[in-house]
């Protein structure tokens, strides 16, 4: 089934209105309320809060603010979040509180929880705190951050929270000494991941058991599990995550513990009954997390053919209010940044700045589409000054296919040296410029402009670290009724896992894919897993899922070949069948997982097969010495480093001559994520990426005023792709190098579609305008005004 | 302060659902929270996604921009109420969400109730629509997953299947 | 946890002092007060039911006033416990007289608050203090006052003839079931219960004496 486009099990009860996503969790059940009211400002101290009109609400079951934290057994609730990757150039972490302590530092910040009997009170309750303040002014956007005439926070000097350099080689002199040089300055603008669904945790304390059950709509059910026993002093083993039908995280959904991840458990335990907090849009565009915004500033070095000698770049990243997760963004868009590519020489040193504006953790692509456009627009640029063609400056500067294992020198987002594994990018090159039509083009652009129109194209080349450790897990059990119990502990969020990885299974064990259910994020079935991330999931469970079905198969084949008195090299097993090879004796799996675990007690009329008297070598043990009775499969996969992806995309675009307006004509991406292990399901994840991608190019920013009110926090003003938006003509080929990190060759594919959307499209628009695009997003109006100013500047300007 | 509430029946599904409810619970709401149908999911609450769009006497709307109280003449219907009566007690799967499962036409499956609920609506209008014209019927819901190509498609499978069916 | 605020009552301070040291005048101002037993000299055994949010209950507590210096000062202790949870209290009293018909009334509480009702939340609970605070010296504001409810006290005469005085040991004072209408009635129907139960009381204890 591997390589199989499966429809998809999870479909059956999504397409019939029966999914349960974490506002699903216990309707119908009597379940209490949160809201939150949140600061209205971006930096403020916080002088008084008076909650006496709450008084006149009926139902309200708690208002609680920082004062309320931390009393008797959980002190922990009372310090701010963890800070959860922590980097030793992070010097100056800083992390929220639950609830605001003292100070706000961005409009959305949680200053108070209400619980109440329904939703509407809650909200009606929030409405009625009176809170009064001390306005402190605002940072806002990065020249203001690095100005530093204000500060975020008055420990933290010139709103600096990290700087790190890496270098390979001597890039200053590598540039000094080239035959040409470049100048760039870019920028790139924040967005946001704005899944459908937003974020919700659902808390039960159980106190019959004494045990904790969380429902929350997180891309980590491990994470969120170890942070809420931390901050409620609990013990791990009292308290369970189940991760629901997600509607969407692209990364979002990764940070953790929000704070009402910890405050609705809090409540639930205090009040003895269950917490519900569902946050609105509003709250999720103003208190979730953002990512993107960065200024880069470039120096670089080539010579005649485009080779570039030495890359120097310095960039600045927003990391907005707090660094919950470290510095992991400007990691990846100093190492991603090299792309396909191998320069002579290379620095990258960047400062990483709060701003007070909504914090900044990873969104889909997570600082690889900033270095993408980096690298990119660099590319474009001396191909621009040599005047050469676009496609072979990028030939030019390729790794080629037989210099893997490729190691940059430099230290990755996981701790681990940027070593390529495998790759192939003359080849995916090829493929891009015959499925865009490359060559084709110039031909095409003289035909429109005959017909008065302006067309453009462009390309943009990325890799993509996938299969990021430590580790996944996966428990595969063969119960007595043939069928198969798989689990693994990261989470889902619409990739189909659930479907994938029975395919996988199905494969390992010979059983049929109907007979396989899988559940993900559930720390009941799998404690031990690290989360949905880096698109690493098929790479990590995948392979996990893997290893545990084939040590299930080897205890199957055992246990058969004992029953069926054959050897194990005789035995195949097809369609949950185990039979010795071109013989009719045969035995199911079922009755093997029957076999599997000795019984005293018989319990239905399949059982009393393993019962003492009818089965079993008196002159043995029952269990073997370094068995287990039943048939299980566990495994772990956890690799030395990361495996590299990678893809082009190219697109051709028209723009309007007098309204500026964009228009997609053709969109082409050849894609290289290894082995497929579901065709369908990977070709999906891309196109989404490219629509996700296209908003990120032309729609979406997040618009920030100088009091660090966000101006567009709902869909009216934020602009997301419809179907209008999306390239009709979608082109993708697939090229397959498998990687040689993982036993099923696997790459992983969920970021693909959107690292080098700003890229590729500011390729295009410069050719179609001939002049450089330098920011990203570019909306037509942007364009418009872009078309004046050079309008105003020399026209001897090459097109860039 | 006690919100005044009302008895109003709401007709969901062709079944009549009794409720106690105040004015303002919105539509959306009340049939996830007070009706138990989860399915109709809230994605924005200001009318712009489409996920909670259900269909009021066969036309689609956006249930999050709908009072419970001024929906208790209409006939309603949501997701739940698209799978057809085929003898068994699960039903089988009707055109639209026959064709989503064919053509991959939903990822993480939160928009998913909306689009089907309104591409149902459409088919009624134009059981044969043309590519453009299946797009200009999605145009008002969004999808963050998809990319909206195989949703496309899924329109265009499920006029075919309606087609085979009747 | 600490409470402060103040009120201003429309009356001058030898009367407010009075009203505050009489069980009489206690019972039926403290908000939530059903029964009040004098145990000792200015210390009382009650029974009051109140609420914070949706957490409504009843407690039975004491309240020792203490370190009075008559017309200034006093510090009142509260102790109370019921199914919603604890509360122990020391208020610190002071009073000041703005005018000659007017009394300011200052206090500041230092509270512990346990059990469940703790849960909901230190600023709740400053805001339901404050709250009863005010109620209650806008009660005790209109006992002193009289007015309706003083006429239709048939024990006691004149002005201010809610106000009887510091209770003897083992004196009871009950309040009769709150309406859920108008502050007016409600106050006007506490009196008239108040004073026919008093009545009761003092009957009920010739009776009782009797029958010993």
């Amino acid at each position: 089934m591997f390589g199989e486009p499966v429809q998809r099990v999870e479909d059956q009860r999504f397409l019939r209105g029966r999914g349960r996503y974490v506002d699903d969790v216990l309707v119908g059940q009597q379940v209490l309320h949160a809201a939150v009211l949140r600061s209205p400002h971006a930096h403020a101290r916080i002088v008084d809060i008076d909650v006496s009109d709450v008084l006149d609400v009926d139902g309200v079951r708690l208002v609680w603010t920082h004062e309320d934290l931390g009393g008797g057994t959980a002190p922990a609730m009372a310090e701010p979040l963890p800070l959860l990757i922590p980097h030793p150039q992070l010097t100056h972490g800083r992390t929220q509180y639950a609830l605001a302590k003292d100070e706000v530092n961005y409009v959305g910040e949680a200053i108070a929880l209400v619980v109440a009997d329904d939703r509407y009170l809650a909200e009606d309750a929030v409405g009625r705190i009176k809170v009064s303040y001390e306005f402190l002014p605002p940072v806002v956007g990065l020249d203001a951050a690095r100005a530093a005439e204000h500060l975020v926070h008055d420990d933290v000097p010139g709103n600096v929270a990290a700087r790190l350099e890496q270098a390979n080689g001597d890039a200053g002199a590598a540039i000094a000494s080239a035959p040409h040089t470049l100048s760039l300055d870019l920028e790139v603008e924040r967005s946001a991941s704005t899944p459908l669904e937003g974020r919700g945790t659902v808390a039960r304390w159980d106190v019959d058991t004494g045990r904790l059950t969380v429902w929350t709509s997180t891309q980590t059910s491990t994470g969120v599990r170890a942070a809420v026993a931390a901050k409620l002093g609990l013990d791990l083993g009292q308290v369970e995550v189940v991760t629901p039908d997600v509607g969407g995280g692209f990364g979002v959904k990764i940070n953790h513990p929000w704070p009402e991840e910890v405050l609705v458990p809090y409540a639930a335990r205090t009040l003895g009954l269950p917490v519900k907090f569902v946050e609105d849009r509003r709250e999720h565009f103003i208190s979730s997390a953002h990512e993107r915004a960065q200024q880069h500033h470039v120096e670089v070095g080539y010579d005649d053919e485009g080779r570039v000698l030495g890359l120097d770049v310095q960039f600045w990243h927003d990391n907005g209010a707090y660094t919950p997760y470290g510095i992991v963004l400007p990691i990846i868009t100093s190492t991603q940044l090299l792309g396909p590519y191998k320069p002579g020489a290379y620095r990258v040193v960047f400062e990483s700045l709060y701003t007070n504006t909504v914090m900044c953790t990873p969104y889909r692509g997570a600082g690889r589409p900033q270095g993408c456009y980096v690298m990119e627009r660099t590319m474009d640029a001396i191909a621009a000054a040599l005047g050469k063609d676009r496609t072979d400056v990028r030939a030019a500067n390729f790794i080629q296919p037989d210099e893997f294992p490729y190691d940059h020198g430099l230290i990755f987002q996981d701790g681990r040296e940027l070593e390529y594994d495998s790759g192939d990018y003359p080849a995916s090159l090829v493929k891009l410029k015959e499925l865009i039509g490359w060559e084709e083009f110039p031909a095409f652009r003289e035909e429109m402009a005959r017909e008065g129109r302006r067309v453009g194209i462009g390309l943009a080349c990325y890799v993509e670290g996938t299969g990021v450790g430590p580790y996944e897990g996966a428990h595969v059990h063969i119960e007595t009724s043939g069928k198969v119990k798989v689990a693994t502990g990261l989470t889902t969020q619409g990739q189909g896992h659930a479907t994938s990885f029975a395919q996988i299974v199905a494969d390992a064990l010979g059983v049929p894919f109907e007979s396989v259910e899988v559940v993900t994020g559930d720390t009941r079935r799998m404690p031990y897993a690290v989360g949905t991330f880096a698109s690493r999931a098929a790479v990590m469970s995948g392979s996990a899922i893997h290893l545990a079905a084939l040590r299930a198969r080897e205890k199957v084949l055992k246990i058969a070949a004992d029953a069926l008195e054959a050897n194990e090299e005789d035995l195949e097993i097809v369609d949950g069948v185990v039979s010795v090879r071109g013989t009719d004796a045969s035995i199911d799996l079922g009755t093997v997982a029957v076999l599997s675990n000795p019984l005293r007690y018989a319990f239905d009329e399949a059982s009393k097969a393993a019962t003492q008297f009818t089965v079993g070598d008196p002159g043995k043990p029952p269990v073997a010495e370094d068995e287990e009775p039943g048939l299980e499969g566990k495994d772990f996969y956890s690799p030395e480093r990361s495996t590299f992806a990678n893809g082009m995309h190219a697109v051709i675009v028209e723009t309007d001559p007098d309204t500026a307006e964009i228009t997609i004509l053709k969109y082409a991406v050849v894609h290289d994520c290894g082995n497929l292990i579901n065709p369908m399901i990977v070709e999906g994840q891309i196109q989404g990426g490219v629509a996700q991608g296209v908003g990120g190019a032309l729609y979406e920013r997040m618009a920030y005023d100088e009091s660090g009110q966000l101006v567009n926090a709902s869909f009216m003003d934020f602009l997301m792709p419809y179907v209008t938006e999306v390239p009709r003509a979608l082109d993708i080929d697939h090229l397959q190098t498998p990687s040689p990190l993982n036993p099923l060759g696997i790459k992983g594919a969920g970021e693909a579609g959107v690292i080098p959307s700003a890229a590729v499209f500011a390729s295009a628009i410069s050719d179609a305008e001939g002049f450089a695009i330098t920011s990203m997003p570019i909306s037509p109006s942007d364009l418009f005004h872009l078309r004046l100013q050079h309008a105003s500047v020399a026209v001897d300007e090459e097109p860039a | 302060m006690s919100e005044e509430l009302f008895d109003v029946r709401l007709t969901v599904n062709g079944l009549p659902h009794e409720a106690r409810l105040p004015a303002r619970r919105l539509l959306s709401d009340a049939l996830r929270h007070d009706l138990g149908l989860t399915g109709t999911h809230v994605g924005c609450e200001h009318g712009v996604c489409g996920a909670c769009t259900v269909l009021v006497d066969g036309r689609p709307v956006r249930s999050c921009l709908m009072f419970a109280v001024s929906a208790v003449d209409a006939e309603i219907t949501t997701v739940e109420g698209l799978i057809e009566a085929d003898g068994t007690a699960a039903g089988r799967l009707g055109p639209v969400q026959q064709a989503f499962a064919e053509c991959h036409g939903l990822q993480c499956g939160f928009c998913t109730p909306g689009f089907l609920t309104t591409i149902t609506a459409g088919l009624r209008d134009n059981p044969d629509p043309t590519e453009d014209e299946a797009r200009e019927m999605i145009a008002g819901n969004l999808c963050r997953c998809t990319g909206y190509t195989n949703i496309v498609k899924s329109v265009l499978r499920a006029a075919e299947i309606a087609g085979e069916r009747s | 946890m600490k409470i402060t605020g103040q009120n201003v009552l429309p009356h001058p301070v030898e009367q407010v002092w009075d009203a505050l040291l009489d069980p009489a005048v206690l019972v039926r101002t403290i908000p939530g007060c059903e029964r009040l037993e004098t145990t000792g000299e200015n210390t009382y055994a009650m029974t009051v039911t109140a609420g914070v949010a949706a957490i409504r209950g009843t407690y039975d507590g004491t309240c020792a006033l203490s370190d009075l210096a008559p017309h200034e000062s006093l510090v009142m202790r509260l102790q109370g416990a019921g199914a919603p949870g604890t509360i122990d209290a020391t208020v610190h009293v002071a009073f000041s007289a703005p005018s000659a018909e007017e009394t300011l009334v200052s206090y500041q509480a230092d509270a512990v608050v346990g059990g469940m009702v703790g849960g909901v939340g230190q600023r709740m609970l400053g805001s339901v203090s404050k709250r009863m605070a005010g109620e209650f010296f806008g009660n005790v504001g209109h006992a002193i006052g009289g007015g309706p409810a003083a006429t239709a006290a048939a024990a006691g005469a004149g002005v201010g003839a809610a106000v009887t005085g510091p209770g003897r040991p083992g004196q009871v004072f009950t309040a009769p079931p709150r309406p859920p209408s108008s502050q007016q009635d409600f106050l006007r129907g506490v009196a008239v219960g108040t004073g026919l139960v008093v009545l009761g009381v003092v009957v009920g204890g010739l009776f009782g004496r009797r029958r010993r």
